[in-house]
């Protein structure tokens, strides 16, 4: 035998509200169908059409709204012996059946939340890794970075030079001078970086960032290997071809080999042996953060163009960090005449790592406070229409003898579980646009320093928790107070009459009003935002960078007998370049240009 | 306790479930209340006054087994408490009251 028509059916259901009753009914029905169907089919579907019409269905949604009331009421009263959780579960089981049937509101106020904690936890993630995340460094706050100080340069007239005076690097020996005299600082060395083509195996020649390091180099960050070991004071003494890989070095170009130590590859003109691998994470404060560590070579020793590293004594502070190194500095200086006005400035590391950006980042943090402040409101708001359609229900609550508390509690839940899912799918959501939004900020910020310690942590975590929990909390607190603030008879005589109270509606106008203000406020902090940005990426670098294109060179050695026959190519390739219609002049500055000039021009030959 | 006044259609209801005995449920009273009560009600109009009378403890509610012939729906079966006899025995007797000496002036015709 068929059913009742399936039409009908289905009719039946979308007008009925869900519940036992509903249930009973349709199955009454089903049966009045099938001992009607035995005598003719005909009349038995006829009879059932005409009962789904005639159904009061607007009566039948009343009574079942009260019926789930009082069930509510009832099963919170009885909770309450054993404590409010029996109470707080009830209402959060009537939550959960009542959300879905209102699938639009349920739908934005998670969506709301979602993106909102979404957005926020993608913007946290940046602020906790970039400026909060401790450094891969052995007690970060004692590292100061050294630059050497030019009075010549500060009282000049050029303004270039002028805005670079503290932010000079220096020869080794005036390391050496500073590590010689006791001081408030424990420890210093230095480091200068080349990018140097990299050779290994049979894979393609690729340009690295190459990290020369002094001897205490390692010491002064208190860092040790994953594998292998660093190089000895001998080592970096003699300026051995030796070579502590980064980790991401270690896996692209090695393939992650455990025996890796030992291994020979090419570096520029020499070959090098690998002797470490530092771990995950570590990285330096350079433009691409290092991808490989070797003793400075002996031809760059002398350089001006090391970056001091220092780590502070117990218990001295930056301040007389700096007035000690200057000092030093200073008394060399008044002893020789061709090192006079040179002085020395310590900086916090992390305030070098992320100097360029702290702003920003700043009001990246400011923008992420903004995002959930605005999620508050539109929540609040969202609650308060939804609790002004819940009137009714919450009025039969009132005249069967619910309190004040168990009112909140009631519109509390359902703000709780839209607060869950919201918050969880916000958080899935910023894991999975983490990866493209991180390499989204890095193109758009160059040189975004420690991207790779931009991730869902526990910090994080704790952060997205949070705001969800504040916004949450925040939502619910006004129509929680209003649904707990209402007079039973006059509740249920107006139900009808008007579906807004007027303290509801002037709640909902002052939202409103909040919404629209920080709305405005939240645009003009994403503006600034982009604004800052943009400085950022339009920052001056001292020359005159339209129209220069640059062409880096990797050689493979493979395809070259000796230095002599690069040395033609490189000769042709400049001869070739000068032909070029499109090219006025050229130069062959080492290293290449980029990154911040704290160096004395390149001369062109 | 205070003695409940039930409408013409709460008694007639009353009186169905009674006489549905036990598979009272609202498809049973409704043939009941067609057949003997000569009154149709939508199950849904049933469904509405058995819960305001059980709201006010005059029947009491059980939810039955799904069955298929009932399209795998269970019955809600419905039971008459004490408060609702003593409401309907007053009724009729308020009834009878009225009737008393009004029965032989107005016989029927």
């Amino acid at each position: 035998m068929s059913g009742p028509p399936l039409l009908a059916r289905w009719l039946l259901r979308a007008l009925l509200p869900r519940h036992e009753i509903s249930d009973a009914l349709e199955g009454d029905l089903f049966q009045g169908y099938a001992r009607r169907a035995t005598r003719s089919l005909r009349r038995a579907r006829w009879w059932y059409w005409r009962q789904v019409l005639v159904q009061p269905y607007p009566s039948l949604r009343r009574v079942v709204r009260e019926v789930r009331a009082r069930e509510t009421t009832v099963a919170a009263r009885r909770g309450r012996g054993g404590g409010h959780m029996g109470g707080i579960a009830m209402d959060l089981k009537v939550a959960a059946r009542s959300l879905p049937r209102r699938p639009a509101f349920a739908a934005v106020a998670v969506t709301t939340l979602a993106l909102s904690i979404g957005a926020a936890t993608l913007l946290f993630s940046v602020v906790n890794g970039v400026l909060l995340s401790p450094l891969p460094y052995e007690r970060p706050d004692e590292l100061v970075t050294v630059y050497r100080t030019l009075d010549e340069w500060r009282e000049g007239d050029n303004e270039l030079l002028r805005a670079a005076w503290d932010v000079q690097t220096l020869p080794l020996e005036q390391i050496e001078a500073w590590r010689a005299v006791p001081g408030p600082i424990k420890g210093v060395s230095g480091y200068t970086y080349q990018m140097l083509p990299l050779q290994a195996g049979s894979g393609p020649p690729e340009t690295v960032e190459v990290i020369m390091v002094d001897r205490e180099t390692f010491a002064v960050l208190g860092v040790q290997p994953a594998l292998g070991r660093l190089p000895d004071l001998d080592e970096v003494r003699t300026s051995a071809p030796v070579a502590v890989l980064r980790h991401e070095t270690w896996t692209r170009r090695f393939g992650g080999a455990a025996d890796v130590v030992g291994r020979s590859f090419g570096l520029g003109e020499a070959t090098y042996t690998v002797i470490g691998v530092m771990p995950v994470g570590f990285f330096f404060p350079t433009e691409d953060g290092g991808d490989l560590w070797v003793p400075a070579r002996e031809d760059v020793r002398d350089w001006p163009s090391f970056y001091g590293l220092a780590r502070l004594a117990p218990g001295a502070t930056i301040e007389e960090a700096t007035t000690f190194l200057d000092a030093v500095s200073r008394r060399a200086g008044a002893a020789d005449p061709t090192r006079a006005g040179l002085g020395a400035r310590a900086v916090r590391h992390l305030d070098n790592v992320v100097g360029r950006v702290k702003g920003g980042i700043h009001l990246l943090f400011g923008s992420a406070l903004l995002v959930v402040l605005v999620a508050c409101v539109n929540l609040g708001n969202l609650f308060l229409a939804r609790t002004a359609g819940r009137r009714e229900e919450l009025a039969v609550r009132t005249s069967l003898g619910a309190g004040t508390g168990s009112l909140a509690m009631a519109v509390l839940a359902e703000v709780v579980l839209v607060g869950s899912v919201g918050g969880l799918l916000g958080i899935a959501l910023a894991a999975g646009a983490l990866g493209p939004f991180v390499e989204a900020l890095g193109a758009a910020v160059r040189g975004l320093p420690r991207q790779g310690a931009v991730r869902l942590d526990t910090p994080v975590m704790i952060f997205s928790l949070g705001a969800t929990l504040a916004t949450t909390l925040v939502a619910a607190l006004v129509p929680a107070l209003g649904a707990a603030r209402h007079a039973p008879a006059s509740a249920l005589a107006n139900v009808r009459r008007s579906g807004t109270e007027n303290a509801t509606r002037r709640g909902q106008q002052v939202l409103l009003s909040v919404q629209g203000a920080l709305t405005v406020v939240l645009m003009a902090a994403a503006m600034l935002l982009g604004r800052s940005f943009l400085e950022i990426l339009h920052v001056d670098v001292g020359m005159d960078v339209h129209r220069i294109a640059v062409l880096e060179l990797h050689a493979d050695r493979d395809r070259f007998e000796n230095r002599a026959a690069l040395t033609r190519d490189k000769e042709a390739v400049r001869s070739r370049l000068h032909r070029l219609p499109g090219v006025s002049s050229w130069c062959r500055p080492s290293p290449s240009p980029r990154g911040r000039i704290t160096s004395p021009p390149w001369a062109c030959p | 306790m205070e003695r409940q006044r039930l409408t013409d259609l709460e008694q007639l209801l009353l009186l169905a479930v009674l006489q549905a005995g036990d598979d009272a449920h609202a498809g049973a009273v409704q043939t009941v209340l067609d057949e003997r009560g000569e009154r149709k009600a939508s199950l849904g109009s049933l469904y509405v006054t058995l819960t305001r009378l059980e709201e006010r403890g005059l029947v009491r509610s059980i939810k039955g087994e799904p069955t298929a012939e009932r399209g795998g729906k269970a019955k809600r079966l419905y039971e008459v408490t004490r408060e609702g006899l003593v409401a309907l025995h007053h009724s009729r007797r308020v009834l009878d009251r009225m009737w008393e000496g009004v029965a032989d002036a107005t016989a029927e015709a």
